[in-house]
């Protein structure tokens, strides 16, 4: 395993792409963040909530979530490098087999995970203990499901790439899933069956925090989570399907 | 008996409705050089991918190293596979690291450095791939084959794209190589170069195998000499030649004809018998069969 992680560790530290993303990522969450203050809304109303704990988990990574999208065209550029520059074929004629390939990919996503999981705890607990608020880890869990939904976000991701193949195709269709997922439950079936969808399972996961909730979620937090958890690895097998049946 | 390295049995590929590859059979034993012949889309390069795991066989099994399908066994083996296939915003150096993590290959740096040496691109270590000429690419795509000194080298087209001087560098390397005991496979389109560097051959046309030999045999030169002679009166000679149980018609080129001769014959009984025949000979001299003039009949004939 540690071996697959040092092959594509080598290939992502050369890709510029990579690094810029990960930097506007990291600067502009706690600007975004901390410009909120600046909103009248929030100033006069919230400001004392959205900074402190417990609530300052929720904020943080309602917010970071937007950038997940983007950060999930990482994923994308990377796949579909290796099937454009034909180093995927040339990495499994020098010994890899389809499942290593999606294996190590998997590590990548699951890492990447991790890391913007772990630094949007860092911001919003730094912004938290700016504050007076003391219940430092109260309202921790939606790191956790941040988690997941970042760790679905990017699957989603890979296993487009590997479907399409092209880079600007599969960006632009990723951008679009969302919309498209939500014309499929939405317009097709119900409100209530569109929550049981990926891409929705995946974005509910952290609700939109200030507008009370109107909506009745079916399932708990932990039944949501566990649903796109779930999901991520389903989008895993698929991709290894798709891959195995394919001349690369 | 030598080891076999590779045993195929009835390899098929199909696109659509095109047979790119029919019930393929064949056994390439340890320290050969084995040539594959053949025209473009004659299924050379698809059957290299079955061989290397890229595509997927329609029918039939290869086996390497008698250790069947399995993905390790690439491990062992250095492939270049149509184009040199590399990380454009990486250097030579990194791209052989990643190359050498996939193969296991021990004591790494050192090993990367023999390779960049080999195929002199030592100096150029540090710049980026997509800095390269066709040529350096090419040349680092030979070094990463040579990366730790695998027991069987597969190469499909090993000098394209090289300038005439590259071209002799790279297939000294290869004659090199399989004087050290190695086992090369190579696949080309170029005969003069099966001809300098293989021992063995197969020539494929439409997917199927028309023939496999050594390089002797497809040429048919092997044990008999072989003489060129012409003469004013074509129809004379013909039919002494059809009389004649030591002598044996080769092939017919532009007007003279290639003869066959028994070892009780040579150049100068030979004319002397033609003589003597009241033939009188206009032409005579020992020819060489090149695999170049029996590949294109062999293919013209199949």
């Amino acid at each position: 395993m540690m071996n697959l992680v040092l092959i594509e560790w080598l290939k992502l530290k050369g890709l510029r792409t990579f690094k810029v993303i990960l930097i506007l990522y990291a600067v502009l969450l706690p600007l975004f963040f901390y410009s909120l203050s600046g909103i009248p809304l929030f100033k006069y109303f919230y400001s004392d909530v959205i900074y402190a704990f417990p609530k300052v988990y929720h904020y943080v990574t309602y917010i970071s979530s937007f950038f997940n999208l983007i950060l999930g065209v990482i994923i994308i550029l990377f796949t579909c490098n290796e099937i454009k520059y034909k180093t995927q074929r040339q990495n499994m004629i020098d010994g890899l087999s389809k499942r290593e390939m999606i294996l190590s990919k998997f590590y990548v996503i699951l890492l990447m995970s991790i890391v913007v999981t772990l630094y949007a705890f860092l911001v919003a607990f730094c912004f938290g203990m700016s504050t007076n608020s003391t219940e430092y880890f109260e309202g921790v869990r939606y790191i956790g499901f941040y988690f997941i939904s970042t760790f679905g976000y990017f699957i989603f991701a890979f296993f487009l790439a590997n479907l399409l193949k092209n880079s600007s195709l599969t960006i632009v269709i990723y951008l679009l899933s969302s919309f498209i997922e939500s014309i499929i439950g939405m317009g097709l079936v119900s409100k209530e069956f569109s929550q049981f969808l990926p891409l929705n399972t995946f974005s509910n996961l952290i609700p939109m925090p200030i507008i009370p909730d109107g909506f009745e979620y079916m399932m708990t937090e932990i039944q949501r989570a566990s649903l796109g958890f779930g999901y991520g690895l389903c989008f895993v097998v698929i991709a290894y399907i798709i891959l195995s049946r394919r001349d690369v | 008996m030598e080891k076999t390295i590779l045993k195929i049995e009835g390899l098929s590929k199909n696109y659509k409705n095109v047979n790119a590859v029919q019930d393929l059979s064949f056994d390439v034993k340890e320290k050969m050089v084995y040539g594959i012949l053949g025209p473009n889309g004659s299924g050379k390069t698809t059957t290299l991918g079955m061989l290397l795991g890229v595509i997927r066989p329609k029918k039939g099994s290869f086996s390497w190293f008698e250790n069947g399908m399995i993905d390790a066994n690439r491990k062992r083996i250095g492939a270049l596979l149509e184009t040199p296939n590399f990380y454009p915003y990486l250097t030579a150096e990194q791209n052989l690291k990643i190359v050498a993590l996939i193969k296991e290959i021990k004591d790494a740096p050192k090993e990367i450095d023999r390779v960049l040496k080999l195929v002199s691109l030592y100096e150029r270590r540090t710049s980026k791939f997509k800095t390269f000429s066709l040529g350096m690419k090419q040349r680092l795509a030979i070094a990463s084959v040579l990366l730790g000194d695998p027991e069987v080298l597969v190469l499909d087209e090993p000098t394209n794209g090289l300038d005439p001087q590259g071209i002799a560098e790279i297939r000294d390397l290869i004659i090199h190589i399989g004087q050290q005991g190695k086992t090369i496979i190579i696949a080309s389109h170029i005969l003069d170069e099966i001809e300098k560097v293989c021992s063995h051959c197969v020539i494929l046309k439409n997917g199927q195998l028309i023939r496999t030999g050594t390089i002797g045999e497809i040429i048919g030169n092997e044990n008999d000499v072989l003489i060129k002679v012409a003469s004013l009166d074509l129809v004379k000679l013909n039919a002494f030649i059809l009389q004649h149980k030591d002598i044996g018609l080769f092939k017919e080129l532009s007007g003279k004809l290639v003869l066959r001769i028994e070892n009780s014959l040579n150049p100068t009984t030979l004319n002397q018998l033609f003589f003597d025949n009241g033939i009188v000979l206009s032409e005579l001299s020992i020819y060489n069969e090149t695999l170049e003039s029996q590949f294109l009949e062999i293919i013209k004939k199949s």
